[in-house]
């Protein structure tokens, strides 16, 4: 068994990607586009619908305001009228009113403060042309006011006229003293008679009463008491006379207007009387006029009272009464619809992007899953899928064939159901591997399947962990190894049989020869010794051929297993060259040793001695006579490199990279000599690796080789404690 | 002092005397036995000073021996002659109580002396 660090996540496995038909996406984007469009346009007309009713909540408020200023102009004009009824009253209280009564009536009402722009109250009795001379002195006479009377009093114009009504008192007297003696008939008959007839306050119109402005004219009939007034002709027999009012227009609207006062707007008022503009103001004044080009809203409203028609005509801008934010209102509603559109635009757009992305990502990733799905669905290994506490959630039908159960009889279990028969001890280190290190664990256990037949199984149990290390489960994958391992055996057992039977003949044959040549008493002569003695140096060789053989046999078998001791390295590299130095005394060759300090190594000597004799043994061989070979050691802290040097024949370049080889031998020694296996330098390196080491040479055709092995001090994982021999 | 005293178990006779002649010229008693059974009774009748131990014998083999010696608890110390040279075969010799395993193919007379008296 042995631990390794898992693989690194490679590449991702590239797989087909399957056209994306997706009809949905065209259909949103367009959709997208008319709504954008859509709200658009809806924006508009909110924005439009806004304006409008602002327009219109603009256009009934100064409505409002002008009806206010209507109801004003009617009210005193009701009062006015009041004046005439009061007076009316006065005259039907009593035949006579005297001059200095209707002086004190008109005071008391306190025209100028009560009744501004009612610029005096007259009355007009009825005379007629047989009257007119007694009239004019009775006027003349009176003296009820002032003491010398009104001696200059006359009516006019002059003229012949049967009837007159002259205007005899008129108060407040001061600014109407040309009115006194003012024959009306001579102007309004018609009308005056009229108004007898009808009995109704009526204005007769405008008219220059020698004053600065035209005035209005209002009069209301009096008629005797003792006539009952029931038809036209009662009326015309009792009328009297009239009492008259007269009303300076601008003085009276100018009052009403200058109360007028809304904050801040600008508008202006008129007041017409058929073509003639009584009155025009604008406010608030001082404030620039409405202009010419402006968009205004105009409001005409009537005043009707005692036979007048007036209009009041209002105008104001369009925005009359808005605040300055809520002109912006129509702008803010169509910016905010178009910015939403945008926005819902936006988001749809996005929305249908990225919904395609998704759905591409998907796709792919379901062809990625699915594929992946159907691999380890058909792979030939035994393959399932634990969480992390072993319990199974998935198992590909290849373990039917080892364990005999089928993929849904493991859904649920643990691999205890076919396992779980190791010694304690395995599985304590199999958890720790997985599950604490989170490294991949390896091994060979013996399970029993649903028969109940046991079978040799190889297995890899793999940690599942996401970016981030955490441990979804595991991956197990199991390998019926039983046909290998029997297999395993037999070669083994042959090989171990066939070599047990070659090397009994041969050690028949050694020791029969070293038996003849240890006995002095045979006295051979020295031709015969040699014959013997090569004979017996073939019999070690072939010992040797035998033993490498077999631990190639083994090694390949992976049967080795390590045996660790501390060795001291110096002392045990002069053992392994004094074995060698019959050899080397042989062919003269020196070997020299260059070791010093106390290095102590961990390892397994016996593969070791092996590795060191095999070099040391080429460098001797292939040496010419009288060659030198070096030995050096050198360590750091944790590895110690042995290199043995020659200068012999050396490896041809040509040759050098089949060094490490099987059966390899070098074209130039094949002719020299015909001892060699072609297995040394192949076991030393599968032994160097098999100790955690690295073997490396450098070497020149007829200059020498020299081999460098590079050690652990520290022994590789995964070996046995021994310390007694070999 | 006494001549000391070595069993050999080998079935393979003439192997067997050729190191009974070559070891008695260094001055001991070489008994050979030619199994397992034949060993185990030399051993009942006289504990040797060592017993060379060959592995794959007839009726009863080198193993067997062992093991049927370990109860006994003897002080005779035993080193494998034989020609397996398996880890495996060391190793199960090793437990069952061998101070040595060698191979006899590949040592020489002089090799295995210089390797066993060390226990005489």
């Amino acid at each position: 068994m042995s631990t390794s660090s898992l693989p690194q996540t490679g590449e991702k496995p590239r797989v087909r990607e399957w056209p994306l038909r997706d009809y949905a996406h065209v259909l949103f984007t367009m959709g997208s586009i008319v709504l954008l469009f859509l709200f658009i346009t809806l924006s508009f007309v909110a924005s439009q619908f806004v304006q409008g009713s602002m327009d219109q909540q603009a256009a009934s408020r100064f409505e409002r305001e002008v009806q206010s200023v209507q109801r004003r102009i009617q009210e005193r004009l009701t009062a006015y009228h009041h004046t005439l009824y009061s007076a009316q009253g006065l005259f039907s209280a009593s035949d006579e009113v005297n001059r200095s009564e209707w002086r004190s009536f008109v005071e008391s009402l306190q025209l100028s403060r009560r009744f501004p722009g009612l610029t005096g109250l007259a009355y007009l009795p009825r005379v007629t042309s047989g009257e007119l001379s007694d009239y004019i002195r009775t006027v003349q006479r009176d003296t009820s006011i002032t003491g010398m009377g009104y001696p200059d009093f006359e009516v006019h114009p002059e003229g012949e006229r049967d009837v007159s009504y002259i205007v005899t008192y008129v108060e407040p007297f001061s600014g109407n003293e040309d009115l006194l003696g003012l024959d009306a008939s001579a102007y309004q008959m018609p009308t005056l008679e009229r108004i007898g007839e009808t009995g109704e306050l009526t204005s007769v119109g405008r008219f220059d009463l020698g004053k600065p402005e035209a005035e209005y004219v209002f009069l209301m009939p009096l008629y005797r008491q003792s006539i009952a007034l029931q038809t036209v002709r009662d009326r015309r027999a009792a009328l009297r006379g009239f009492v008259a009012a007269a009303v300076n227009p601008q003085a009276f609207l100018g009052t009403i207007l200058s109360e007028e006062q809304t904050a801040g707007e600008r508008y202006t008022l008129e007041i017409i009387d058929g073509s003639d503009t009584l009155l025009r103001s604008s406010f608030p004044s001082g404030r620039m006029d409405i202009g010419e080009d402006e968009e205004v809203i105009t409001v005409d409203l009537p005043i009707q009272t005692a036979g007048l028609t007036w209009t009041i005509r209002g105008q104001a801008p369009t925005a009359f009464g808005l605040e300055t934010g809520e002109l912006k209102l129509p702008q803010l509603v169509f910016l905010g619809g178009f910015g939403f559109s945008w926005l819902l635009f936006t988001v749809l757009y996005l929305f249908t992007h990225s919904r395609r992305n998704a759905l591409r990502i998907a796709q792919r990733m379901t062809g990625e899953l699915g594929k992946f799905q159907l691999a380890v669905r058909n792979a030939a290994n035994h393959i399932i899928i634990t969480d992390p506490t072993g319990v199974i959630v998935y198992a590909n039908p290849a373990v039917m064939r080892t364990t005999g159960y089928s993929p849904e009889e493991l859904i649920g279990k643990t691999p205890r159901l076919w396992g779980g028969r190791m010694n304690v001890d395995f599985y304590d280190q199999m958890w720790k591997t997985i599950k604490d290190r989170k490294e991949i664990f390896t091994g060979e256990v013996v399970n029993r399947r649903k028969t109940g037949d046991e079978y040799d199984a190889s297995i890899s149990i793999a940690p599942i962990l996401d970016h981030q290390g955490v441990l979804y489960g595991f991956v197990g994958i199991e390998e019926d190894i039983t046909d290998r391992k029997r297999l395993d055996k037999a070669k083994s057992e042959f090989v171990s049989l066939a070599s047990h039977q070659l090397r009994t003949p041969l050690t028949a044959m050694r020791l029969t020869l070293e038996t003849i040549l240890s006995d002095t008493e045979l006295h051979l002569d020295i031709r015969h010794t040699e014959l013997l003695q090569h004979a017996l140096e073939y019999g070690i060789r072939m010992a040797d051929i035998i033993h490498s053989m077999l631990t190639v046999s083994h090694i390949e078998a992976g049967r080795v297993s390590l045996v660790l001791s501390d060795i001291n390295f110096c002392e045990f590299l002069r053992e392994v060259i004094a074995e060698q130095g019959p050899v080397a005394a042989i062919k003269k060759v020196g070997v020299s040793l260059d070791c010093s300090g106390g290095i102590t190594l961990r390892s397994d000597a016996k593969l070791l001695r092996e590795i060191v004799a095999n070099l040391l043994s080429n460098s001797i061989k292939y040496s010419e006579p009288e060659g030198k070979v070096k030995i050096r050691v050198s360590s750091t802290e944790d590895f110690v490199s042995i290199s043995v040097s020659d200068d012999g024949y050396g490896i041809p370049a040509r040759d050098q990279n089949r060094v490490f080889q099987k059966f390899f031998r070098g074209e130039n020694i094949v002719h020299k000599s015909t001892d060699g296996t072609g297995l040394g330098l192949y076991l030393v390196h599968s032994l160097t690796t098999l100790l955690g080491g690295n073997v490396a040479f450098q070497s020149e055709e007829n200059h020498g080789t020299t081999f460098t092995v590079l050690l652990p001090l520290t022994p590789p994982a995964d070996g046995k404690e021994e310390d007694s021999h070999r | 002092m006494a001549k000391k005293r070595i069993l050999i178990a080998e079935d393979e006779e003439f192997i067997a005397n050729l190191y009974k002649m070559n070891l008695e010229k260094r001055g001991v008693d070489i008994e050979i036995a030619g199994n397992g059974q034949q060993a185990l009774a030399a051993i009942e009748r006289q504990v040797p000073d060592l017993l060379i131990l060959d592995l794959l014998m007839p009726d009863m083999d080198g193993f067997q021996v062992l093991q049927a010696l370990k109860p006994k608890n003897l002080t005779l110390p035993i080193v494998i002659l034989t020609n397996l040279s398996q880890d495996i075969d060391k190793q199960k010799c090793q437990e069952a109580g061998a101070k040595d395993f060698f191979v006899k193919s590949d040592l020489t007379v002089e090799d295995l002396w210089n390797k066993i008296s060390k226990y005489l």
